[in-house]
């Protein structure tokens, strides 16, 4: 009865919903069906037949669910929410007790909800908004826009502000602006700079601009009269700045290509140049005149001659990076350069992306390389000269390195490696290779002088770990190397050391030759006149024998025959004792005292040197021993003693003085008396001849002195002497020691 | 035949000594014969005597291989005075090398007569008488 009352009423009224206290829909009047789209009518909750709740028609719409709204109701709150329905409309539904039941009654809000929207809209515009009367004056503005015009000046969106006497906005160009919008009635866009602010980046507080885009248009009425002028400023400071600093990296980019340190040409998708750089200008000394015909690779003979073209080609198809080095001869073409010359190029071609019209386009990097062609030309001219030169002397006969003055090699031959016995780096010391120098040895001493030497310097050395002899020839180079020669003399040595001895051996055989020769002419002589004196006194006392008839004649014939046969039986008896001294040159040596033999020799001459009372001294303190045969010592001392005995002056009391001593390498024998002396000058030739006497001395027979001579000359020795007459002689025996 | 009055024979060797003086008496060349063993005892007569023809030997048999003083120095010492004798004597060396260089050596000396070789023969003699 109730829900038939009030649905009535309801229906005549405003759209209205029963609800019970739970929030199911108990009654639904026709504008509240229309609105929500639901039957209208009775509904039963308790039956569980097409039963509907406030959640499913309103709450899930507007997100305002029925515990918050029964909340709201029950702390006496204005408990009530707006739904867009499906009719376009905005409505309010208001919610009241109505007894045990509680009732929503709608309200169409759309009116009240445009007005409210626009504010917001007007809140929420990302931009600022400043409405003007026609004639200029300030009517309102949103915060954004004040907030544009606080930072600036804070008059101009005060009311009563006029924008056309504005200064700022006739600097800026904002009057021209809203003049135009005012004449022509529709929008005009401008950008405007309204001064500077400060920002910091990094903790460093900088100066920059602030840009904005300044938007006008106008507000006419039906009749098409303007009734505001709207302007909508929008901050693009960050949009400017960018552009700015992609502006200033475009011109940076550019001016970097134009100034790079290698050359740059641009050419379009047909293959014309379309951009040459400074460099490659400068390398082409070549001006583009404005006039000429516009190069195009594809279609140049010079650049097809040397397959530019195909490069070029090569990388728009394939749109791949290709680098090659081509040498080209520019006395060839006089439309690239004027160059005349051939000239290496590096040439990088790549394919680029236009960045306005999207076709492909190729810029290509020219590095000139000549110099570095010309010298990589002379460098391999270079090295094949050196392994030229190493192959040939490789093929020498002879170890060659080259090396720094530290010792550092740079390249051994073949010869040298087979000479170290092992394989020799770049790199290596010499004194590593070769122990030897690793030693302070006189090798080592004059290799490293001739190392820091400025003039060639040659010098043979023996290692005797190596049984070689090396001669090496050490020259300083103009670069600071120094080439080292070496050579194995091994062999030559080895043969000189053989010839030398040979040589030697023949020396002594020719001097023994000679000395025998010698004394075979001597001997001639010897017997020339000793012999053939005798001979010829007994063939002259045969004939007078023969011739004689007197028998007393005949008998001194025979007499003086005796008396000339024992002389030649004397003098041959001389000769053989000499033939045997000269014969005997290899007789055995015995290490011998002088003082011993001398003592042999004076018992055995006791009686003469008591009888002539010489006196003998001695001083064999330097040189007490002698290898020599014991018989020719004793020989030498007897004579030497008989001499000074014989030719003793009767002046003074005769001595003998014996001295012995060692020099260089010989032991020397003196014996100086005090006798006659001889004159030098006169018989110093004959002094040691066979039978020569010099006194006239009965018991002289001319033969000591002789055998002397012969006996030490016959061991290797020598004799001299030294006299002055009525003084003394001084005989000087040169002993040959072994 | 040619006489010689005064003949020096200079001969360390005292059998040839005798020899040549028996062999120049018989043969009758000279009849005053003189020997000498040193050379130096020669040459002193020589001096004491140069100018007494008649005490000056008219030939000297000259050996060349003496000691002290040989036959050599002999002849370069008379080469110094020869020509102040009051009397030209001639001078035989007497020798028994049979050196070519001896030989040659004593043509250098102008006023040796000639060269003979040992032993003295009645051939050598005979030269000697030519000469």
């Amino acid at each position: 009865m109730m829900n038939a009352i009030m649905g009535n009423a309801l229906t005549r009224a405003i759209p209205a919903l029963l609800l019970d206290l739970h929030g199911n829909l108990l009654y639904v009047n026709q504008g509240a069906a229309e609105w929500l789209r639901v039957p209208e009518g009775e509904f039963h909750p308790a039956e569980n037949v097409s039963s509907l709740h406030f959640n499913d028609v309103i709450g899930k719409h507007t997100n305002v669910y029925w515990p918050m709204l029964c909340h709201l109701h029950a702390m006496g709150r204005n408990a009530c929410v707006d739904m867009y329905c499906h009719t376009r409309q905005w409505v309010q539904w208001q919610l009241t007790a109505a007894g045990e039941c509680l009732l929503l009654t709608g309200t169409d809000i759309s009116s009240r909800r445009s007005l409210a929207d626009s504010d917001a809209l007007l809140r929420s515009l990302p931009c600022g908004l400043q409405q003007f009367t026609p004639e200029g004056i300030h009517h309102c503005a949103n915060e954004v826009q004040q907030e544009i015009w606080n930072a600036i000046d804070p008059a101009m969106s005060r009311p009563g502000y006029n924008l056309f006497e504005e200064p700022l906005f006739q600097e800026t160009g904002l009057c021209e602006l809203f003049e135009d919008v005012l004449y022509t009635k529709s929008s005009a866009r401008k950008e405007i700079l309204l001064g500077y602010r400060e920002r910091e980046t990094n903790g460093v507080v900088r100066i920059l601009p602030s840009y904005y885009d300044a938007t006008v248009f106008a507000v006419t009425d039906e009749q098409g009269v303007v009734t505001s002028l709207q302007l909508v400023m929008k901050d693009i400071t960050e949009k400017q700045l960018s552009f700015r600093r992609l502006e200033k990296s475009s011109r940076l980019l550019d001016l970097i290509i134009e100034h790079l340190p290698i050359g740059y040409i641009q050419f379009d998708h047909f293959g014309f140049i379309r951009r040459i750089n400074h460099t490659q200008r400068e390398f082409f000394q070549y001006e583009y005149e404005e006039t000429e015909a516009p190069f195009n690779v594809m279609s140049d003979p010079f650049a097809r001659l040397y397959g530019l073209d195909k490069l070029f080609k090569e990388v728009m198809v394939a749109n791949k990076v290709i680098r090659v080095e081509k040498q080209l001869d520019f006395s060839k073409d006089s439309r690239w350069t004027t160059q005349s010359r051939e000239v290496w190029l590096d040439l990088t071609l790549f394919p680029l992306k236009d960045p306005v019209d999207k076709q492909q386009i190729v810029a290509v990097l020219v590095n000139d390389i000549t110099d570095r062609k010309m010298e990589q030309q002379m460098r391999n001219q270079l090295q094949r000269n050196t392994e030229q030169l190493h192959l040939f002397f490789d093929a020498v006969d002879m170890g060659y390195t080259t090396m720094e003055k530290d010792g550092t090699l740079s390249f051994a031959n073949r010869k040298a490696e087979e000479m170290a016995g092992r394989r020799i780096f770049a790199g290596e010391s010499i004194y590593e290779i070769l122990p030897e120098l690793g030693y302070a040895t006189p090798f080592r001493a004059r290799f490293s002088a001739a190392l820091a030497g400025t003039s060639s310097a040659s010098f043979s050395s023996y290692f005797p770990r190596r049984y070689k002899w090396y001669e090496f020839l050490i020259t300083p180079m103009r670069d600071g190397t120094v080439s080292v020669f070496i050579r194995d003399i091994t062999d030559s040595r080895n043969m000189q050391k053989d010839l030398f001895r040979a040589n030697k051996q023949l020396n002594k055989l020719n001097k023994s030759l000679v000395n025998q020769n010698q004394q075979l002419e001597d001997f001639a002589h010897i017997t020339s006149h000793n012999l053939r004196a005798p001979i010829a006194n007994l063939k002259a006392l045969m004939q007078m024998h023969n011739d004689s008839r007197l028998p007393q004649e005949r008998e001194q014939y025979l007499s003086l025959l005796q008396e000339v046969i024992f002389k030649i039986d004397e003098t041959l008896n001389d000769l053989v004792d000499v033939v045997q001294i000269r014969k005997n040159v290899d007789m055995d040596r015995e290490e011998l005292a002088f003082s011993q033999r001398l003592q042999y020799v004076k018992d055995v001459l006791f009686a003469d040197i008591e009888k002539s009372g010489i006196l003998l001294t001695t001083n064999f303190e330097h040189a007490p021993v002698l290898q020599f045969p014991r018989l020719y010592l004793d020989s030498i001392l007897q004579n030497l003693i008989t001499n000074a005995i014989r030719y003793r002056t009767q002046e003074r009391r005769p001595s003998l003085h014996f001295m012995s001593w060692q020099e260089n390498g010989y032991t020397i024998l003196t014996a100086e008396d005090n006798g006659l002396g001889i004159d030098m000058e006169r018989f110093g030739h004959k002094l040691f001849g066979f039978r020569k006497t010099f006194h006239k001395n009965k018991d002289a027979k001319g033969i000591g002195l002789f055998i002397t001579k012969t006996q030490v000359e016959a061991m290797g020795g020598s004799i001299r002497a030294e006299s002055t007459p009525g003084q003394g002689t001084k005989f000087i025996i040169t002993f040959k020691t072994e | 035949m040619q006489s010689h009055n005064m003949i020096f024979i200079v001969d360390d060797d005292p059998i040839h000594q005798q020899i040549a003086n028996i062999m120049i008496k018989r043969q009758g060349i000279g009849e005053n014969v003189r020997a000498f063993s040193d050379a130096q005892d020669v040459l002193d007569y020589l001096r004491q005597y140069s100018f007494e023809p008649e005490q000056l030997p008219d030939l000297i048999l000259l050996d060349l291989n003496m000691p002290v003083m040989d036959g050599w120095d002999f002849l370069n010492d008379y080469a110094s005075f020869y020509k102040d004798l009051a009397k030209q004597i001639g001078i035989f060396v007497l020798t028994s090398s049979i050196d070519d260089k001896d030989r040659k050596k004593v043509d250098n000396y102008s006023f040796v007569k000639g060269y003979l070789t040992k032993p003295l023969s009645s051939e050598i003699i005979t030269k000697l008488q030519a000469s």
